[in-house]
């Protein structure tokens, strides 16, 4: 199948949505309460503290950049199953053994000092990528030939599919031009960043740094003229500012979502989920792990009492979503979740009867304490949660009494950060409650490489990234690495009975016990401006913090006014 | 010191004050080990709302926390405003606020309490034990304090934390830190107020009778610093408590337990301010403010205890407005009928009676009348304690409350011809007439210069006030010409106190009464703390003025012997009244009077023996101010 | 002159004991500066290797396989040289350039309302002792609750009184974000207008202490002799007031203020997160939370300066304050 034409198809789609989304917003809301320049987007990513100056697109502490002033090849949209979106590339294809990426570039785009963009730009980002192991998160080790101005190929040793959506969505392409003069990429901070993406860098202060649009790019300039990143203390700074009408979108929990939309006349409120919300267990005794959690029994126990309901409305303000124990979406994925699982979803409801059901089946007997317990042990379990995360606190406080109904003692134990983070990775730890991470594109595969692989984990006292739960089995093994041997656009027949391998071992293993999914919320002033994305039309993860989702937001963003 | 002021005398600035807000106890006599009764606060509606307070919050913490449900009770019914069911409302988590706030408090508390005590113990060790052994010792100790005092405490309190095992942590780790940091400040004061106390003659004498160190630090020493530690650490509850809730506020408190501070971090994050939860938010903030409070108000009983000072007794008013007309309704100022006039007369003292109001009013001037002629040198003799001072001061209306003059009348006679009744003068009046018409000396002249600014600036204060007129140049020129005058070198005009001899000071003060040529010089025990060779210097340096420049003095000395050789007339006082009032000459001729016969005799001569008299006349004394602070303390 | 010698000696070795404190005290605490940098790398997505591990230890100078002694002389070493490293939670910022942009909002701010709150605290504590019995003494009780209230629970009640329901102040912010920042009138007018509600607060919270023990002081003091002979000198009020009884008594207090100086730093975080306001609090709070090394000794050593220079110069200056102690040493 060609891709020229699938890729045709897709942006036809696309722009239909967005008409779709106008109208919708267009109903929603009239002079929105902000005073502020109408031109101006003033957003608000939950981060607390001030700017500290990098557009370094490569760096962990990049504070804007990737998607808007560096474009990537293509986009990725993590929030449904799209066909990836031309950028700066305008198609990709893989040779058969997936060893060879041929990307086709977009022609007559200029850098934003105009020098002409071409195929070199894309060998040096790529070649960069390899050779900087500061930048190369993905262990990116391909060879980049250009083939014309417009033409480059990868070449990898083994398939390197999966590596796609990394290299070609999160890797923004820099000006060789600029680039190939600097000697420490990795500590320069581009102060001056000089990209292809539809924003520029216009005004940088401390307290907040605006973004101008790009009246040269190559898509025509965008309606939205100015986004400006205020920088404020947190969640409650940004909470009072959005009831000032002083944000016009911010990713984060504000006070009574349900009535969100009633409270602020224009604003409306997405929630997505996508993190999902786990028990981390220590479970792998082989490893080291120690305490009742390393055996399965009570890991399901613990599985089937919750009430996930009750946390739901207590702890997330009934933002979460179901989840399922193969770690597939429900929503998104709902294609990739296996007929082989037990449940399909979690139940929302305890089911205290099963959960005692398998503790008495492995063994454990009940004590005067109403405390199950096996060979003198009893089912104790301490759980981590970092100080000051009062909504997994909460959900943890309540699911200790909720175990405690089944027999299961829950001790709460709240510390820093650093600490929990810290015991987390070296495994010092029995219970944690974290979330798993979503990869670069909608495919489970990047939860079950990232988190069940044995290749990304370490025993008790080193550092496991991010495999914090110790698994490891082999069949899941295999199954990840087969995977890996398949294009994803080859369609799902030939990879599913691999996710069902892999779901199925999981949710009997269950070495993270699954919560709910997590939900983003966004609330963003609808009466302002118009375009953003909705339950119908989510052609971005509309969170302001995800990157390079942000910049597509951006350029569907039209002022209201006009 | 004088007797006048019901409180006690001056500060005894010896070691410069270091740090802190609480005051230094310079001025606290010594307590001994029967003076423990003037450690306890007297009661005050203060004291007893403090008391209320602290003892009320408390007793909700301790007692409290049964009685209500498991705080941790989470309930689906999320947040609901105060009913019936939960008098305070319920969290976001349907947690009932009531029940948690007795927890929290219980456990801000402990933690209040912990810290106050450690800290106390730490700033006693290092301030106390550093400030009197002194040396390498002290040297060591004040760098430890010093370096504490900038440790910082928001990284030690996760450093401590992630020492403690998990299951052992709680309240306790955050006091830990707590206390860690906060000692320092009240150890520099602690050291402070030691090294002025170990400087004491009570405590110098212990050392000379050979008493252990250990003894002389918990004997002699620490009663004295007690009401200064305990008021350190009530300073250090509150500060603990409110260092608490500000860690918790940064996610940094003791997060596995309740603490007011905790409970208003989950409330801030649970968006209590933004759904306007107030059941929620303030009563944690209220609390550890009332709280606090009480412990404030029981600090002020605790301070005034430190510095009786700070009493306030009813019947004081302000300072600024004690000069108030004391017999008001008519004129100050008259013109003296020709009859009436006696040309050399300039004071006239008629039928005076000074009155302190206390609880057991003491008449201290009863009754008295006096005249002083132009030129003439007047004595006034008698005992410590017998009101002469107190009349000297009533004259020049600079008695304070509760001294009042009741009865009588004070007339200047000005050499304009005018009559000034100072009773009737105006604050404004009274002060131009002060030091242009009449001067003072004071006893102990240690004490009556300013010592932090230079005795140019004193002399120069009287000019600017008096002489608006005077150029800078002249007025330098004036303070030099009286310097000369008295025998100081001109020279010495930007000295400091300090940095005179007790016999330099009194001349500067001499000067500094003549600076206006004033008519009448009252002198106060000019030279009583004076060796008897300054002494003599001085007195024929005034009997030398007098005779050049014609004012007339009021001296004031128990000595009377002396009184003879230097005076026209001589009243002799004795418990407020005058009992004998006559030429110089006849009193030492022909004391008519037995109490002035038994002053004769009890006073050596400048050149005699030492007669039989003991000079503290304790047996002649019925009557006191009630001034002596100690015996205020006593008093129940 | 020994006197001086021996002071500066003092004060260099509380320096050198705080600096190593400074930097023993972080590297206690759980966790590293680089896997917080690797945690936020991760979060966008990729599996973190060992390879780029290595790479930010090299990065950072911070690598772990160096003993923790040689890690202290190298530390001691680079802060002579004015070197404080690299902020982690700002990489690849230096600490000195991210101190260099907070200090100033702190010192500007908490220093001035500490100042303000000093001032005022005096002037009023004076006026009260001055004029003790009069309806002013109630002004200590009053006053004194306000500094038992926990600060954070009194701006935050500030804010949402006068910001969010008034609407005269701010929100957020040292100033507004929209103009250009430069030294204009309608910059600076709105760094003022930014900085009014927070700094009230901060003198809100703070004067009572001040206020406290000046008319404590100057209770002591108005029984001085030389009060009395002031008096007697037919001296006007005001000037007793001031030249003779206040004079005296503010010498505690300027020394006690050279300790209150430690805690602008500190005291400046809980300011800083209510009211979004910039400066080195919030830095500091974010480094905590990253075992940023670098940037928490960085912050120390300015709290360390600050405090002991603040010392070191009322040690030495006290002199000029109160001539007495000139001669005693």
């Amino acid at each position: 199948m060609s891709l020229h034409a699938r890729w045709r198809r897709a942006r036809a789609a696309a722009i239909g949505t967005v008409t779709i989304g106008l109208l919708a917003t267009a109903c929603g809301g009239s002079g929105g309460g902000s005073s502020t320049d109408p031109d101006t987007l003033i957003v608000y990513t939950g981060l607390a503290g001030e700017w500290q100056r990098n557009y370094n697109p490569y760096s962990p502490e990049a504070i804007e950049g990737i998607g808007s002033i560096y474009e990537p090849l293509f986009f990725f949209n993590n929030a449904r199953q799209d066909e990836p979106a031309g950028r700066l590339g305008t198609e990709y294809a893989w040779n058969e053994d997936g060893t060879e990426l041929s990307i086709t570039l977009r022609e007559d785009v200029t850098w934003s000092d105009g020098e002409a963009f071409d195929a070199e730009d894309v060998a040096f980002t790529f070649d960069l990528i390899r050779d900087t192991p500061a930048f190369n998160s993905f262990g990116f080790d391909g060879t980049t030939e250009v083939v014309d101005a417009s033409h480059v190929t990868v070449s990898f040793e083994d398939p390197a599919y999966m590596d796609a959506p990394q290299l070609l969505g999160k890797s923004p392409i820099v000006p060789e031009h600029i680039w190939s003069g600097i000697d420490d990429p990795e500590t320069d901070i581009m102060a001056e960043p000089v990209g292809t993406g539809p924003f520029l860098l216009s005004d940088f202060k401390p307290q907040a740094f605006t973004m101008e649009a790009n009246p040269d790019y190559w898509d025509g300039e965008p309606e939205l003229k100015n986004v400006r990143y205020v920088a404020l203390s947190g969640n409650q700074a940004g909470a009072d500012a959005l009831a000032a009408g002083e944000i016009d979108w911010q990713t984060g929990p504000v006070p009574d979502i349900a009535n969100f939309e009633e409270n602020h006349e224009g604003y409306k409120v997405i929630t997505i989920p996508m993190n999902q919300t786990v028990l981390v267990t220590c479970a792998n005794a082989e490893l080291g792990c120690e305490g009742p959690q390393t055996d399965p029994a009570v890991r399901q126990a613990i599985f089937h009492a919750m009430d996930r309901e009750t946390l739901n409305s207590l702890a997330f303000q009934n933002t979460s979503s179901e989840i399922s124990p193969g770690f597939a979406l429900p929503e998104r994925d709902a294609a990739y979740v296996s007929a082989d699982l037990e449940n399909r979803t979690a139940s929302m409801t305890a089911d205290t009867a099963q959960a005692e059901e398998i503790l008495e089946a492995a063994g454990y007997v009940r004590g005067g304490d109403g405390i199950y317990a096996k060979d003198g042990v009893k089912l104790e379990m301490t759980v981590n949660v970092v100080t000051g995360w009062t909504d997994y606190i909460t959900a943890v406080n309540t699911m200790a009494e909720q175990l405690n109904e089944v027999g299961i003692k829950l001790t709460v134990n709240q510390a820093s950060w650093n600490e929990v983070t810290d015991s987390r990775n070296t495994g010092n730890f029995q219970l944690a409650i974290d979330s798993l991470y979503p990869g670069a594109s909608p495919d489970p595969y990047y939860i079950y490489y990232q988190f069940f692989h044995s290749q990304s984990t370490k025993p008790v006292g080193e550092s496991a990234n991010p495999n914090w739960s110790r698994y490891a089995n082999p069949e899941v093994d295999a199954a990840i690495e087969e995977l890996a041997q398949l294009n994803p656009e080859d369609g799902q027949e030939a990879r599913q009975p691999y996710y069902d391998t892999i779901q199925a071992a999981i949710e009997r293993d269950m070495p993270y016990i699954p919560i709910m999914v997590g939900g983003t919320t966004s609330e963003f002033n609808a009466g302002k401006f118009s375009g953003w994305p909705t339950d119908v039309n989510l052609y971005a993860f509309p969170a302001v913090w995800s990157r390079p989702d942000q910049a597509e937001i951006y350029r569907n963003l039209k002022p209201a006014g006009e | 010191m004088t007797n006048l002021s019901p409180l006690p005398g001056g500060a005894d600035e010896s070691a410069p004050p270091v740090g802190g807000t609480t005051d230094p106890i310079a001025t606290a006599p010594r307590r001994g080990r029967n003076g423990l009764r003037a450690l306890l606060p007297s009661w005050s509606p203060k004291l007893g709302i403090g008391l209320f307070l602290v003892l009320g919050i408390a007793l909700f913490g301790i007692v409290g926390p049964p009685f209500f449900p498991n705080p941790n009770a989470i309930d689906p019914i999320g947040m609901t405003e105060p009913s019936g069911e939960y008098l305070l409302g319920t969290t976001q988590t349907g947690q009932d606020v009531l029940a948690q706030l007795a927890h929290s408090t219980r456990g801000s508390l402990q933690i209040g309490l912990l810290v106050g005590v450690l800290a106390t113990l730490l700033s006693a060790l290092f301030g106390i034990v550093g400030g009197y052994l002194g040396g390498a010792i002290d040297e060591g100790f004040s760098l430890f304090t010093n370096v504490m005092l900038v440790i910082p405490g928001l990284p030690l309190v996760i450093v401590v934390a992630g020492f403690v095992p998990a299951e052992d942590r709680g309240w306790w780790t955050v006091a830990l830190v707590l206390a860690v940091t906060g000692w320092a400040a009240a150890a520099r004061v602690l050291r402070a107020q030691t090294l002025s106390l170990r400087n004491r003659d009570y405590v110098a004498a212990a050392r000379v009778a050979g008493e252990k160190r250990w003894r002389i630090v918990s004997v002699e020493i620490l009663p004295n610093l007690l009401p200064l530690l305990a008021s350190q650490f009530v300073f250090a509850v509150i500060a603990a408590i409110l260092a608490e809730a500000g860690l918790s506020f940064l996610g940094l408190g003791a997060s596995n337990s309740h603490t007011l501070g905790t409970m208003l971090y989950f409330a801030q994050n649970g968006f209590a301010l933004q759904y306007e939860a107030w059941w929620w938010f303030v009563p944690p903030g209220l609390l550890i403010a009332l709280f606090g409070c009480g412990l404030a108000l029981i600090n002020f009983s605790i301070d005034e205890i430190i510095n009786p000072k700070l009493r306030i007794t009813r019947q004081v008013k302000a300072v600024g407005d004690v000069a108030e007309a004391a017999v008001a309704g008519h004129e100050a100022v008259t013109e003296s009928s020709p009859d009436e006039r006696r040309d050399d007369l300039v004071l006239t003292v008629r039928g005076l009676n000074v009155v302190y109001r206390s609880e057991r009013p003491v008449h201290a001037v009863k009754d008295v009348s006096l005249t002083l002629r132009r030129g003439e040198i007047l004595g006034l003799a008698g005992e410590s304690g017998c009101g002469k001072t107190t009349l000297a001061y009533a004259i020049n209306r600079l008695h304070r409350p509760p001294a009042e003059v009741t009865e009588g009348s004070v007339t200047f006679h000005d050499r304009s011809g005018q009559d000034i009744d100072l009773l009737a003068l105006e604050n404004e009046e009274l002060r131009a007439f002060r030091w242009s018409k009449l001067s003072m000396v004071f006893q102990g002249a240690m004490n009556s210069l300013n010592p932090v600014i230079t005795i140019h600036e004193q002399l120069d204060d009287v000019l600017t006030t008096h002489e608006p007129g005077m150029s800078k140049e002249e007025r330098r020129a004036r303070c030099a010409e009286v310097l000369t005058l008295v025998g100081v070198d001109p020279q010495r005009l930007d000295s400091f106190a300090h940095e005179l001899s007790g016999g330099m000071r009194q001349r500067v003060m001499i000067a500094m009464a003549m600076l206006l040529n004033p008519q009448v010089m009252i002198m106060d025990e000019p030279t009583t703390a004076l060796d008897v060779v300054v002494q003599r210097g001085i007195l024929r340096e005034i009997i030398r003025l007098r005779d050049e420049l014609g004012f007339a003095v009021i001296f004031i000395t128990h000595d009377l012997p002396l009184l003879l050789e230097l005076t026209d007339r001589i009243a002799v006082m004795r418990a407020g009244e005058i009992v004998e009032y006559a030429p110089a000459e006849e009193i030492y001729a022909s004391p008519r009077h037995e109490y002035t016969r038994r002053l004769l005799e009890s006073f050596p001569s400048l050149t005699g023996d030492r007669g039989s008299f003991i000079r503290t006349g304790e047996s002649a004394s019925r009557t006191e101010p009630p001034a002596a602070s100690a015996n205020e303390r006593a008093q129940p | 002159m020994r006197y001086y010698v021996r002071k500066l000696g003092f004060y260099l070795v509380a320096l050198w004991a705080a600096l190593t404190l400074n930097f023993f005290i972080p590297r206690m605490m759980p966790g590293n500066p680089v896997d917080a940098l690797l945690g936020k790398l991760q979060q966008r997505g990729g599996q973190v290797g060992p390879e780029v591990r290595e790479s930010f230890e090299a990065l950072l100078g911070s690598d772990s396989g160096e003993p923790l002694w040689n890690q202290y002389f190298t530390y001691l070493g680079n802060l002579a040289r004015g070197d404080l490293g690299i902020a982690t939670s700002a990489f690849p910022a230096k600490v000195s350039d991210v101190i260099g942009q907070s200090l100033p909002w702190t010192v500007g701010l908490v220093g001035i309302a500490t100042l303000l709150s000093f001032a005022l605290g005096v002037v009023l504590g004076a006026v009260v002792g001055w004029k003790r019995g009069s309806w002013l003494d109630h002004l200590v009780p009053a006053t004194t609750v306000l500094s038992a209230v926990p600060y954070f629970w009194l701006a935050l009640i500030f804010v949402l009184i006068f910001s969010s329901q008034l609407g005269w102040f701010p929100l957020n912010h040292g100033y507004d974000v929209a103009l250009s920042t430069g030294w204009n009138w309608e910059f600076i007018s709105s760094v003022i207008e930014h900085g009014t509600l927070p700094a009230l607060t901060i003198v809100v919270s703070s004067v009572g202490g001040w206020l406290l023990g000046m008319r404590n002081m100057m209770v002591s003091t108005i029984s001085e002799d030389y009060i009395l002979t002031a008096q007697a000198k037919g001296l006007r009020n005001r000037r007793i007031m001031s030249r003779y009884a206040a004079r005296n008594a503010v010498l505690p207090s300027v020394a006690g203020f050279a300790i209150s100086l430690g805690f602008v730093v500190s005291g400046s975080i809980i300011t800083e997160q209510v009211f979004s306001y910039p400066g080195i609090g919030s830095r500091l709070l974010s480094a905590v939370q990253n075992s940023d090394y670098a940037l928490m000794q960085g912050i120390f050593l300015v709290i360390t300066v600050a405090v002991l220079g603040a010392n070191l110069v009322i040690d030495l200056l006290y002199g000029a304050i109160d001539p007495r102690t000139r001669v005693e040493n």
